[in-house]
């Protein structure tokens, strides 16, 4: 069998490094990659499907020497994601870059942020994960940095720092881990892990850089400006996929490796910074003055949803509801994340037809561009959690869990936050429609409209009426 | 917070940014000093020693760097990589124009410079060449190599102002390198006798170990990464140079004043 989880990787490499090559092609170059790395995520897909989890160690080279790359459920639910957010960026990216400069910048540095994603979701290695997560947070930066401007350039050095800071911690954790257990494959490591200083040393130090990166309270500051000012193809990567990279490796770290360490308090810990974040996140979303920042501050509360799950996953045991509790958690991160690309790629269409993308003066906007006031709507639907979205189901299950557990407290918060995404949704929703509604074309320019708006409907429609194979999919990896 | 004097705030974030350094200064400290220094983590050494014939290469240093750990390698020429394409974004983003070359700014390098730039050139080259190609039988390597090869064209920077590098072709040798070093990796994954990606797919028996042609791809590999390497770090010291060369008049002025 051919390996495909080295081509995911290797394909929009090898895109990246031949749009430098050759920029006056970088864009048909790219678009290439993107659906050829496309096909190699679907393929990954199908293995994970049929088999529940594949390895492939590469250079033949078993554990403690060689580095392999893994795909469970949970990797392959995200790679999934990140190929469909991918392909909605690049369509949208060739209409929204008109000038040929940045169009070539941006293909080679958008498939270098492809490729160590990938990486970054299919290793099973700690060093292997600082590498692709320094390669993402540089791309990350660069890319935010694309348009120029001096509050752009700003924020994306303070990012780029910040970044840099959170790899260093989470290098440190790996270097007390090396030393202590002499191997740095996550499996080998899950199995002689014990409880102890060293065992906690590094998960604070791991979790802390990684949080850092998360944006997870009161470690966010940095990413409303970084998302806020990159261009929207951009921003949107960044919201959807950089930062729930980052979270996805808490949890492979909290749920897989760590288990054992992990202690009620320390997971509660978790809890505690995730419902501030939904708290505090929502209410400076709900009162941001632009829509770019409006969105970068939901993704701020969204990240606070996802860390809710951590103490219930904890405090539950393994059996069908954890099963079904940790599908929700996925099922939450992939709505998110289609939804918040939607949003971002809206607000950058709204921004450049309006010039601004102020909140209180978007007025007319649902009569000049129908097709991306319903994209708004439609994301909207998916951050506040109304049915059929996937996140309905998602906090649905979230909230049971939390009454079976006994930590009924933190409904509230779910209660809190999800009201307070309602009404940032509505206030924009309530701007835009404030004009005589006469329509005249719902779709105004396909290639940019049309991503945005299928990212947006698959994020409310598709992951909730079908979320049923996620179950599949994900409880195949489990099981074997 | 705004009501906080400045001064005073800043005060305390520097006393708690001490106090967090070294508490993880101490606890690293007390973590590590249970494992001693040749703690647990040398039986991976053992291991890796023990099976270094494996590879065939004669510096076990490179059997990790391009073996088994060869997908990091793949990822930290890629930073590297991006490291270089910021600095060139960063600096040279306005008006880079390669035809009309800005006046020197500064006095002529001297003879010593030029003279001696002369002589050490083709010895430079030749020793990053040798330290690449020997990167597989003697500590040395496409990284070490590939730093010396640019340390010498940034020396002929420096001695010949009117020498400049070509942006375009050092960006096609770092693509295409990159490329090759992919493509190692997907021949392998391609061909029967690996199946892996970057497996080592050409014939690399032990009792060739210590000759120049071993270790089946390592070498290529390697090759290519020096290549890679020198044009990128090259790439960075013309950037900087450059930069420096297009300043304003004033800027240099008040370097010589202080």
């Amino acid at each position: 069998m051919v390996d495909s989880l080295a081509l995911a990787v290797s394909v929009p490499l090898v895109g990246g490094l031949l749009a430098t090559a050759i920029p006056k092609r970088a864009q048909a170059l790219g678009l290439l990659a993107s659906l050829v790395a496309v096909i190699a995520v679907a393929w990954v897909l199908v293995g994970v499907w049929q088999e529940g989890s594949l390895r492939s160690e590469l250079g033949g080279w078993a554990a403690p020497l060689g580095i392999a790359l893994v795909a469970d459920g949970l990797s392959a639910a995200l790679l999934a994601m990140a190929a469909l957010v991918a392909l909605g960026v690049g369509v949208y990216a060739t209409g929204y870059f008109r000038r040929g400069d940045a169009a070539a910048h941006f293909w080679p540095l958008w498939l270098l942020l492809w490729a160590a994603l990938n990486g970054l979701l299919l290793a099973a290695d700690l060093f292997n994960i600082y590498v692709t997560l320094e390669l993402l947070g540089l791309t990350a930066a660069a890319l935010g940095a694309l348009t120029g401007s001096v509050e752009a350039v700003s924020a994306n050095l303070r990012y780029l720092l910040v970044g840099l800071l959170g790899s260093m911690t989470y290098l440190l954790g790996v270097a007390l881990l090396y030393t202590a257990h002499g191997t740095l494959d996550l499996g080998l490591l899950a199995a002689v892990i014990q409880p102890g200083p060293v065992a906690a040393s590094a998960l604070v130090l791991m979790t802390a850089g990684l949080a850092l990166k998360a944006a997870l309270f009161p470690l966010h500051f940095w990413l409303p400006p970084a998302h806020a000012n990159a261009p929207a193809p951009v921003s949107a990567a960044l919201s959807a996929l950089v930062v729930k990279a980052a979270f996805y490796l808490i949890l492979r770290l909290w749920l897989d490796v760590f288990a054992p360490v992990v202690t009620p308090w320390a997971a509660s810990l978790m809890g505690l910074l995730g419902a501030m974040a939904i708290i505090w996140g929502s209410w400076r979303a709900l009162r941001s003055e632009r829509l770019k920042l409006l969105a970068a501050y939901s993704t701020v509360a969204q990240i606070g949803y996802l860390c809710l799950f951590i103490p219930l996953l904890q405090a539950l045991p393994p059996g069908s509801e954890r099963d079904d509790l940790f599908v929700a958690l996925v099922l939450m991160a992939l709505t998110h994340g289609l939804a918040k690309a939607g949003l971002f790629l809206a607000a950058g269409l709204v921004q450049r037809d309006a010039g601004h993308d102020r909140i209180d003066d978007l007025g007319g906007t649902a009569q000049n561009m129908p097709a991306t006031t319903f994209t708004i709507a439609l994301a909207g639907t998916a951050l506040i959690g109304l049915p059929p979205s996937g996140s309905f189901i998602g906090k649905w299950i979230l909230m049971t869990s939390a009454i079976e557990s006994g930590q009924w407290w933190w409904i509230l918060v779910i209660l809190v936050g999800t009201l307070l995404a309602a009404a940032y949704v509505f206030r924009v929703l309530s701007r835009a429609f404030n004009l005589e509604p006469t329509p005249r074309r719902f779709v105004t320019q396909a290639r940019t409209e049309v991503p945005a708006l299928l990212l947006a409907l698959a994020s409310v429609a598709v992951l909730g009426l079908a979320a049923d194979s996620l179950w599949r999919l994900l409880g195949m990896g489990e099981g074997a | 917070m705004t009501a906080v004097p400045l001064r005073k705030r800043v005060r305390v974030k520097t006393l708690l940014l001490v106090l967090l350094c070294g508490w993880l200064f101490a606890a690293h400290l007390g973590v590590l000093l249970q494992y001693g220094l040749d703690g647990q983590s040398a039986s991976v050494g053992d291991a890796l020693l023990a099976r270094n014939a494996e590879t065939a290469s004669a510096n076990a240093v490179t059997s990790v760097v391009v073996s088994y750990r060869g997908f990091d390698t793949l990822g930290e020429v890629t930073v590297l990589f991006l490291a270089a394409t910021g600095i060139g974004l960063f600096f040279g983003g306005h008006g880079r124009a390669e035809s009309h070359r800005p006046e020197p700014p500064m006095s002529p390098p001297n003879e010593m410079m030029v003279t001696g730039v002369r002589l050490l050139f083709p010895v430079l080259i030749l020793l990053g060449v040798y330290v690449v190609l020997h990167g597989h039988l003697s500590p040395g390597g496409g990284f070490q190599g590939g730093v010396i090869i640019a340390t010498a064209f940034f020396l002929r920077m420096l001695a010949d102002p009117a020498f400049r590098l070509r942006h375009a072709r050092i960006g096609l040798l770092e693509s295409l390198s990159g490329s090759g070093f992919v493509l190692m990796g997907l021949l392998g994954l391609s061909l029967a006798g690996t199946a892996t990606f970057l497996g080592n797919f050409l014939p690399h028996p032990v009792t060739e170990m210590g000759r120049l042609l071993s270790a089946g791809v390592i070498p290529i590999i390697y090759a290519l990464v020096g290549v890679k390497v020198g044009a990128e770090v090259a790439a960075i010291f013309g950037d900087m140079l450059e930069r420096r060369g297009q300043q304003s008049p004033g800027l240099l002025g008040d370097e010589s004043d202080t």
